[in-house]
């Protein structure tokens, strides 16, 4: 079972773009039970995560959760792509990323016509679990793009193999399907500012990604450069200059009337009584896409537990959701806080206009 | 078979502590987390591992824990030079520091020429407030590798507490021209502006360090409490606190003989209001920063 996923790991990495690989592997994680990853790795796949193996124990010790990699099974999850009409709420962000991001794009003689810069990459910023790996893909989607996702375990992989090697291997590859949209999720960690830097390595692995970036700049032409990360401060500086990500979108926690929206949309397919859905809005200050997606699932959790206690079946009610919206703290308070310090007493408002913009607005 | 089994699993557990180091390197401590999970699962007792863990530990400041661990690599790998090594460390971060010192003393003896160890030994000569051996200790660090970076420290932390600032900020001056953006040293930088009372100046370079960490609660209260001090409005205060008791207690007197003298010459009026006057200003001398210090908390730092 390790060996196998060892096995699929490292043929990852050699082939970080085989889709097919990629669900293989995230299948394998599935089953030996690593969720948190195997959701990572769906996410880049742009696949919703299937359900856990309900018994955690058999499917890992006999493997039943190993697809071979040949294996058809591409044909039933077929790529299930992300719109905007997918991202729930955000109008103000997607109005913001369809005239600077995706429009300049799809029209770049307009834009030419009017002497408008369509510079470099694309940085989303913002609390966890707000969309920005979403959103990205959405992107993707809107500009009928290809979409390559560099996450995490990519760089990590990376960074303990050829680097270099591997790093440009993504831009050749992006360039080869063009039009394609080059995505880095989490870039904190792939451009960790050097002036915070704790090794040698670390800073030379940021000037190789500055060198692959500013090399990207002869031949961009349908290829757009998007990164996503909850810690802008720690991306290097540098990263932030003319041709490399010099444009930055803030990517809010949902509103009172998107997190409504969301308990709306979410709950669709679930039987359920009628939801005083802005009640819940009003419960969940504070709270991310992804907390509501828990809050969700722990509420189901608990309908199902008393169903099969002995109750009989009956639909989720009003007063599931809001105790499982009191069980859970709201992911974005802490990064809230962290962005206040920033903008409050560092000064920082002038880098991060958005934000101080929004911080306005809020309480948390 | 079994002899490829086990390279499989020394490869695997090499990867994974790569990764955790490199993980450590970039500050994602959930991911080093889960991926020293992995490590353990495959060799609860390797060396490597442990001495990651213990980096791990101390990153995430649960010096507990970090003791726990350390005392395990030890039992394991009682002459691994970075398991003695960080432990040592970890005792200095727990405030024990005779035994801190009697490992570094140890460490020393085995690896004489190791600039790191004598560099360290002076850092925790300097936390348990033997500044002049910790001087001492820098200088023979700087002597052995002039570029060490926490010789440097040290060798700027006991100019600075001697109240040689300038020897700090000239030390520091050259430091910066080859690394003009590295935080430990614009940290440094800061404390010799506090330390020359050039409290604005300072402000700026505790600004610049809370943008790039705003987690850090440390810099939030040291730039507010900066920015009380360079206020003009509490200038009083900083001016009392720099003449000291017996300047105020001068000026106490002779405030009090004034208004005396006022009074025995008629001037009722004047004494009274120079009575009031100088209660304010002593009850803002006392009050002032800390007042001061509230509202730039609520108003925040422009
Ligand atoms: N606007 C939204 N509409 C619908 N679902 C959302 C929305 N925002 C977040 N979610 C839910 O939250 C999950 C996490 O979102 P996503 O991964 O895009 O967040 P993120 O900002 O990239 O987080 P992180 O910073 O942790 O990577 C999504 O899979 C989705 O289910
Ligand atoms: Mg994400």
């Amino acid at each position: 079972m390790k060996d196998d996923l060892d096995r699929l790991e490292k043929e990852l990495l050699e082939h970080p773009f085989d889709t097919e690989r990629r669900r293989t592997y995230a299948k394998a994680l599935m089953g030996a039970g690593r969720v948190a990853e195997a959701g990572k790795q769906f996410e880049l796949l742009g696949e919703p995560l299937p359900a856990p193996p309900s018994d955690a124990a058999v499917p890992a010790a006999s493997g039943l959760h190993l697809v071979p990699a040949d294996a058809a099974a591409s044909a039933e999850v077929e790529h299930e792509t992300i719109g905007f009409d997918d991202i729930v709420g955000m109008e103000e962000v997607k109005k913001t990323v369809r005239l600077r991001i995706i429009e300049p794009f799809k029209n770049p003689g307009l834009f030419a016509r009017f002497r408008k810069k369509r510079g470099g990459g694309v940085m989303l910023y913002g609390p966890p679990g707000c969309g920005k790996t979403m959103l990205a893909r959405a992107v993707a989607h809107e500009c009928n793009a290809t979409f390559i996702g560099v996450g995490i375990s990519e760089v990590l992989n990376m960074w303990i193999g050829e680097s270099e090697r591997l790093l440009s291997a993504f831009f050749e590859r992006a360039r080869a399907e063009r039009p394609a949209v080059l995505f880095f999720d989490e870039l904190d960690a792939l451009a960790f500012s050097r002036s915070k830097a704790r090794s040698e390595h670390s800073r030379t692995r940021v000037n190789e990604f500055l060198a692959q970036l500013d090399g990207m700049d002869a031949d961009n032409d349908q290829l757009l450069v998007l990164g996503a990360t909850n810690m802008p401060w720690d991306v290097d500086p540098a990263m932030k200059r003319p041709g490399r990500f010099d444009r930055q979108v803030f990517v809010p926690p949902p509103d009172a009337s998107a997190r409504a929206e969301m308990f709306r949309v979410k709950l669709f397919d679930i039987p359920t009584e009628a939801l005083d859905f802005r009640r819940l809005a009003e419960a969940s200050p504070n709270a991310s896409g992804a907390d509501i997606d828990g809050m969700i699932e722990l509420a189901k959790e608990h309908v199902l537990d008393e169903i099969l206690s002995g109750g009989t079946e009956r639909p989720m009610r009003d007063a599931d959701l809001l105790a499982a919206v009191r069980d859970t703290e709201p992911s974005t308070v802490e990064w809230l806080r962290t962005a206040e310090n920033l903008v409050k007493y560092g000064s920082g408002g002038g880098q991060y206009k958005e934000l101080a913009a929004f911080l306005r607005t809020v309480k948390f | 078979m079994a002899e490829v089994d086990e390279m499989n699993r020394c490869d695997e557990l090499d990867i994974l502590q790569r990764k955790v180091s490199a993980c450590l390197d970039v500050d994602r401590h959930a991911e080093a987390r889960e991926l020293l999970r992995r490590a353990f699962e495959i060799d609860p007792d390797d060396p490597g591992t442990l001495a990651l863990a213990i980096r791990f530990e101390r990153r995430v400041e649960n010096t507990e824990r970090a003791l726990e661990v350390g005392r395990r690599a030890l039992a394991v790998a009682p002459h691994d030079y970075e398991t003695r090594f960080l432990f040592a460390l970890t005792l200095k971060d727990a405030g024990r520091y005779p035994e801190a010192e009697r490992l570094l003393l140890q460490l020393i003896r085995d690896f004489p020429d190791d600039p790191d160890l004598i560099a360290y030994y002076g850092l925790l000569m300097f936390y348990a407030l033997h500044v002049e051996k910790a001087e001492a200790l820098g200088r023979e660090a700087l002597r052995l590798d002039a570029e060490n970076t926490i010789g440097q420290l040290v060798a700027n932390l006991s100019a600075l507490s001697r109240g040689d600032a300038n020897a700090a900020s000239a030390a520091l001056a050259r430091a910066l021209d080859d690394d003009p953006d590295s935080e430990v040293l614009l940290n440094q930088i800061g404390l010799v502006l506090v330390e020359q009372g050039r409290y604005a100046e300072a402000l700026d370079v505790f600004q610049r360090l809370l943008r790039t960490s705003p987690n850090d609660e440390d810099y939030v209260d040291l730039v507010i409490r900066l920015r009380a001090m360079s206020h003009p409005l509490t200038w009083i205060s900083r001016t009392a606190q720099r003449v000291g008791m017996v300047g105020m207690f001068a000026v106490y007197v002779a405030c009090i003989v004034s208004i005396h003298q006022l009074n025995e010459h008629g001037y009722t009026r004047a004494a009274m209001w120079t009575a009031i006057a100088w209660i304010l200003i002593v009850v803002w001398s006392w009050t002032g920063i800390q007042v001061m210090q509230r509202w730039v908390r609520a108003r925040g730092v422009r």
